[in-house]
């Protein structure tokens, strides 16, 4: 219990850092919010006015506190960029983005685990060489190139959807999945092969390991030793790797969602990047650390239960 | 292409191994490959030579273009010829042209020594960082290790695009100043592996041994300790190689990768993306490269760790 | 001097939804609407979805001025004047517009039976209110009122000079209104007065009216225009929808959406896609549809694109050393490359469009001509002349051109580095405070006088980013505005850019085109000389 209370407590210090350092961090890119919106066409005393009413002509620790008060009671601040509460505002891309987040990461576990262990056991045959080639090649392609492919592929020549509409949940459930799958797919391909990859090594290093010989001479059922043995130590081994897919599906649907047009807080966040949008910025970034930390916190807690050895040595 | 490990073990046991029934299910029934597997198969493929030498052949052979790009390409790699523009793959062009009559070869060639550049220092920078901070979190723990892992946890949850922009824009838009960026960005994965490996082995008995030895803290962690992680951590060093490649043309995409006119595959596959339907043979030769690349890096990954292990 | 300078926009204008024509005459197909007119009958009604790869940063029109904005705010808003495809001004809230001999006094009568979204009639407190609003907001040309009566009142306005708090100098505007006999005293008449003689005032009255008791206008626009704004869904898609009350003749289409994309390249995707019927291309994206059924609209932009030199750094202030950089430079090669042949050399900050004050004898003084430049550079001493182009890195049409200059200018033995920036950054960093060397932009202005073109390269100008001074050019521009003179005022203006030109004050390059994609099923694309999509001529076609 101790354990947990000083992880959690380390948690939202972490957070509180993540906080000032975005904060700080992003304020010393140049630019500032008022030149987007008044282009070139701004005199001096426009961008001076607009400045003014944005605050940014305070302190940064006096921006900053304004900020963290107003977060603490929920109110994140108001988007420079669209005048609406960055709540408000967030509500509609966040769901999209933690669909299209899940949808990726129910692919890369269904598929990539049994891809893993199917691989790790067919040595030398055709299937598994062919596999193996998929598996490179899954990896091989950048993101938004994978993404166009798709694109061409199933959009344009096979017409199996219609890339670039993107329709809410609440006006066509249908359309609205219809219209994430495709780019679930691409966020996970690369993610997929990743983890089957680390599945595979972690076979067949278990295969070899003592345990399952002792196992074999006791006379243990292959069954129960691929099943009980194998899989679980496979696992718990690949179980540090789920942070970082975490944060490669989420960084993958930053330019995913560019390249097929939905609106989910990847496309947002670039989009308040470029124009500045500091409490947009801030808030987004905020729910994206607080998500990859606690899956890593998650994970943390996982391999303490799962792994002895760390376990011991903690 | 899987190493079989120990033969004569594996063997052992396969003899004891009962009969496979057949209404086994599929995903296991193949494990009896595992265990049978005998003497003359363990040839090149178990070995890990013949992917090995795959994989230096393909990174040679970039390697090589790379080189040769320095003193000589086809055509110039700048010079726009508007009479050439777009032009299908043919023998005065090999992998055609793009919309502005450059020869696409001659630029892939190019891009092969950038791209290779950017992401090789990129790697190396942030597996030597890394293995001196995982190595000394996993080993000292405590304070030490909280610390080094909440920052880790920190950059790891700040999304890419605006690492890269500050770091880009601090660094005042270097030619190469993508390094820097990537190598925050490839840090944190690097040191879990370590230190994941490092706690796993720290009380090994065979550490444990050495330690009674009276052998210092370094040569238990670099003699010792770091050998055992090799495996893994080169299996995520090459996957680290391949990803900094896609990540430089990630972001090359979003205008923050290495900067024009220089062309890195990244930018070059962004620049075809413009011009895909009248112009597809753009995206071939880069498309190509970034794909042997990262085949012919992952031959050389798994080659490794099979030959180590064996 | 007096007169407050006209906005201009930069950049904006010249990505693939950005581009607009000048001077209704040069647009290859004026409207389009031969082609749909073969293609089958026009019909009432449908949704036009068109893609877009900007959004508008919020819809009041009296803060948000960049060029996209504007392009939907000319279907939403309207102002007493409006702007024709051929460059004219004809009434549009306003039902006559009278000016007096010496172009000093404008006189409006204003349109009865005009509704706004909202329901409410239009008054004259409304076009009062909006008046104020304009002169409060800085909003471009409305500084050179000084004087305006309706309603029996009669407000003037006046500038203090004032200090804002970090101690700079700004002139704050204030309207007094008062009683006075003689202010028009029915509710449909008003008279403007202007500090100084302009025949282009109609283009500033184009500026929207809204009502007086609109509130939050960035979220909840309310105006007069044939199509009112419905939804907006961030990082999505605007919707407008067919305003059934307008005064004039009805919109026919139902709706238009306006679909955003992130990136110009998914324009063609998913156009092909039949994701939307429509888009703004940039110079080469039309040619990724061949083989497919479009119509296909050229015009020009109301933008010159520039190689813009920093007259402060070192070597530039050498004028021989602009004079070589223009030599090297070949606009003709910049624009079969880039623009596929569709640009039109410019020579002068003035888009060629502005037939009437564009000085053409400019456009090949600084032919190609590579061994006068290094003869130049060697006399200047400056034979291993080295600078950056920090140039956006969003507008890839830029990005393009500064790679074909510094192949054009390694001829001439000049090193050119590039550095691409984000877009934010360029404003910042090369558009306000002048850090860079060279930059590679294309300027506009939002109307079409020369003013808009010329002002900012006046020693004084706030945006005068290029640092460009010289006491022949403002003498001359002030000259020239002040003229009442028409044909004297036009000699001016190309004496300005005479000056401009042998001072070499930056490389002129090209008025960009744009090619506007439509949908066979829609017809009724109509281009003006502003950077604005009017919806409300085009329709479906069955």
């Amino acid at each position: 219990m101790r354990y947990f209370v000083k992880k959690v407590g380390i948690l939202l210090l972490t957070l509180v850092v993540i906080s000032i350092v975005t904060f700080w961090l992003f304020h010393i890119v140049p630019g500032d919010p008022a030149a987007s919106m008044l282009g070139t066409s701004a005199s001096q005393e426009q961008l001076e006015d607009l400045r003014k009413e944005l605050g940014l002509d305070q302190p940064l620790p006096t921006q900053y506190m304004n900020w963290i008060k107003g977060a603490v009671k929920g109110d994140f601040g108001t988007s420079i960029m669209y005048k609406k509460p960055v709540a408000k505002l967030l509500k509609g891309k966040l769901s999209v983005t933690l669909i299209l987040g899940a949808m990726a990461l129910a692919i890369v576990i269904l598929i990539g685990i049994p891809l893993g262990v199917f691989t790790a056991g067919r040595k030398h045959a055709v299937s598994e060489q062919i596999l193996n080639m998929l598996n490179l090649l899954g990896i091989s392609f950048p993101g938004f190139f994978l993404s166009i492919l798709l694109i061409w592929v199933f959009g344009l020549v096979l017409h199996w959807f219609t890339p670039g509409r993107f329709v809410t949940f609440s006006r066509n459930p249908a359309g609205f999945f219809r219209s994430m799958i495709f780019p679930a797919i691409a966020i996970a391909i690369p993610q997929t092969c990743i983890l089957s990859k680390y599945i595979r090594s972690a076979v067949i290093e278990e295969i070899r390991a003592d345990y399952v010989r002792t196992a074999r001479s006791k006379g243990s059922t292959k069954n129960r030793i691929m099943y009980v043995h194998v899989l679980k130590n496979a696992i718990v081994s690949v179980v540090p790797l789920i942070g970082m897919i975490v944060s490669g599906i989420f960084s993958g649907s930053i330019v995913i969602e560019q390249v097929f047009g939905i609106p989910g807080i990847g496309r947002l966040l670039i989009a308040s990047v470029t124009s500045r949008d500091y409490p947009t910025v801030q808030t987004l970034v905020m729910y994206i650390a607080i998500l990859i930390l606690v899956v890593n916190f998650i994970v943390d807690i996982l391999i303490q239960i799962l792994d002895p050895r760390i376990r011991i040595a903690q | 292409m899987v190493n079989t490990g120990n033969t004569n073990t594996v063997k052992a046991a396969g003899k004891k191994a009962p009969r496979i029934r057949p209404g086994m299910p599929r995903l296991f029934r193949n494990e009896r490959d595992v265990l049978k597997s005998s003497a003359p198969k363990v040839s090149g493929w178990a070995t890990g030579d013949i992917e090995l030498k795959i994989g230096f052949v393909i990174i040679g052979v970039i390697l090589v273009l790379g080189i040769i790009s320095i003193f000589y390409t086809p055509y110039d790699v700048y010079e726009m010829n508007t009479s050439v523009r777009s032009q299908a793959p043919s023998m005065a062009h090999l992998f055609g042209t793009d919309n502005f009559g450059r020869d696409i070869l001659s630029r892939a060639m190019v891009g092969a020594r950038f791209t290779l550049l950017v992401s090789g220092s990129t790697v190396i920078l942030a597996t030597v960082i890394s293995i001196v901070l995982g190595l000394a979190c996993g080993y000292i723990g405590g304070m030490f290790d909280e610390i080094v892992m909440r920052v880790m946890d920190a950059i790891n949850s700040f999304p890419s695009i605006l690492i890269a922009l500050v770091m880009v824009s601090v660094l005042n838009y270097g030619k190469l100043t993508i390094i820097p960026a990537l190598v925050i960005m490839f840090i944190p994965s690097f040191t879990r592996i370590v230190r994941t490996g490092t706690l796993q082995y720290k009380n090994a008995e065979f550490v444990l041994c050495n330690k009674v030895y009276g052998d210092s803290d370094l040569r238990i962690l670099f003699v010792h300790i770091l050998p055992n992680i090799y495996p893994l951590l080169l299996s995520s060093v090459v996957i680290g190689l391949s990803n900094a490649i896609l990540a430089e043309s990630s972001m090359s995409y979003l205008g923050l990768g290495i900067q024009p006119p220089i062309p890195s595959w990244g930018r070059m596959l962004k620049e075809a993306q413009d011009i895909i339907f009248s112009t597809p043979w753009a995206a071939l030769a880069p498309g190509l490269m970034i794909v042997m690349t990262i085949v012919g890096l992952n031959c050389i990954g798994e080659g490794i760790r099979k030959k180590y292990l064996n | 001097m007096k007169k407050k300078f006209l906005a201009v926009l930069l950049g904006a204008v010249v990505t693939a939804s950005v581009l607009a024509g000048c001077g209704g005459g040069s647009a290859k197909k004026e409207s389009g609407e031969s082609e749909s007119a073969a293609a089958g009958e026009m019909v009432e009604g449908g949704d036009f979805i068109k893609g877009v790869s900007t959004e508008a940063p919020g819809f009041d029109p009296f803060t948000i001025q960049t060029a996209d904005a504007r392009s939907i705010f000319f279907n939403i808003y309207e102002g007493l004047m409006r702007t024709e495809t051929d460059g004219s001004f004809s009434p549009a809230l306003a039902e006559t517009c009278e000016v007096s001999d010496d172009l000093q006094t404008y006189t409006f009568t204003l349109r009865e039976g005009v509704k706004f979204h909202n329901g409410n009639e239009l008054t004259m407190d409304d076009v009062l209110y909006s008046i104020q609003k304009a002169i409060d907001s800085s909003i471009t040309g409305f500084r050179e009122i000084n004087q305006y009566s309706a309603n029996g009142n009669t407000y003037t306005v006046t500038y203090k000079k004032g200090k804002d708090e970090e101690g700079k100098e700004v002139e704050i505007p204030e309207v007094k209104a008062a009683a006075s006999k003689d202010a028009p005293a029915d509710a449909k008449t008003l008279v403007i007065h202007l500090d100084t003689p302009d025949s282009g005032f109609p283009a500033v009255v184009t500026c929207p009216i809204v009502p007086k008791d609109a509130k939050d206008l960035a979220t909840n626009p309310i105006g007069t225009g044939p199509f009112m704004l419905t939804e907006f869904v961030e990082q999505d898609y605007t919707r407008l929808e067919k305003f059934e009350d307008y005064w004039g003749e009805p919109a026919h289409l139902d709706s238009v959406t306006l679909k955003y994309y992130e990136n110009t390249a998914e324009l063609a995707t998913n156009y092909l896609a039949g994701a939307i019927d429509g888009f703004n291309s940039n110079a080469g994206g039309w040619k990724e549809l061949e083989g497919t059924d479009y119509v296909q609209n050229v015009r020009h932009a109301n933008a010159v694109q520039l190689l813009a030199l920093n007259n402060e750094f070192g070597p530039f202030k050498d004028v021989r050393v602009r004079q070589a950089v223009a030599y090297a430079v070949d606009p003709d090669e910049i624009i079969e490359t880039v623009s596929y042949g569709l640009g039109t050399k410019a020579g002068t900050p003035v888009i060629p469009g502005l037939e009437k004050y564009f000085n053409d004898e400019l456009t090949d003084v600084y032919d190609v001509d590579v061994d006068k430049a290094k003869a130049l550079l060697k006399e200047a001493g400056q034979e291993n002349l080295s600078f950056t182009i920090r140039v956006p890195s969003n507008y890839q049409v830029h990005v393009d051109t500064a790679q074909v200059i510094s192949n054009q200018l390694a001829k001439a033995g000049i090193t050119v580095n590039i550095e691409s920036v984000d877009w934010n950054t360029w404003l910042t960093r090369v558009y306000q405070k002048s850090e860079f060397e060279a930059t590679v932009v294309a300027v506009d202005g939002p109307t079409a006088f020369p003013t808009s073109f010329l002002k900012r390269y006046v020693s004084t100008a706030s945006d005068n980013f290029v640092k460009f001074k010289s006491k022949a050019f403002d003498e001359t521009y002030e000259k020239a505005t002040l003229e009442t003179d028409d044909a004297e005022q036009v000699k001016l203006f190309k004496e300005c850019q005479k000056i401009l030109s042998d001072e070499c004050s930056s490389v002129y390059i090209q008025d960009i085109s744009s090619v506007v994609v439509n949908s066979p099923k829609f017809g009724g694309f109509k281009a003006y000389p502003l950077y604005v999509d009017d919806y409300s001529a085009m329709y479906s076609v069955q």
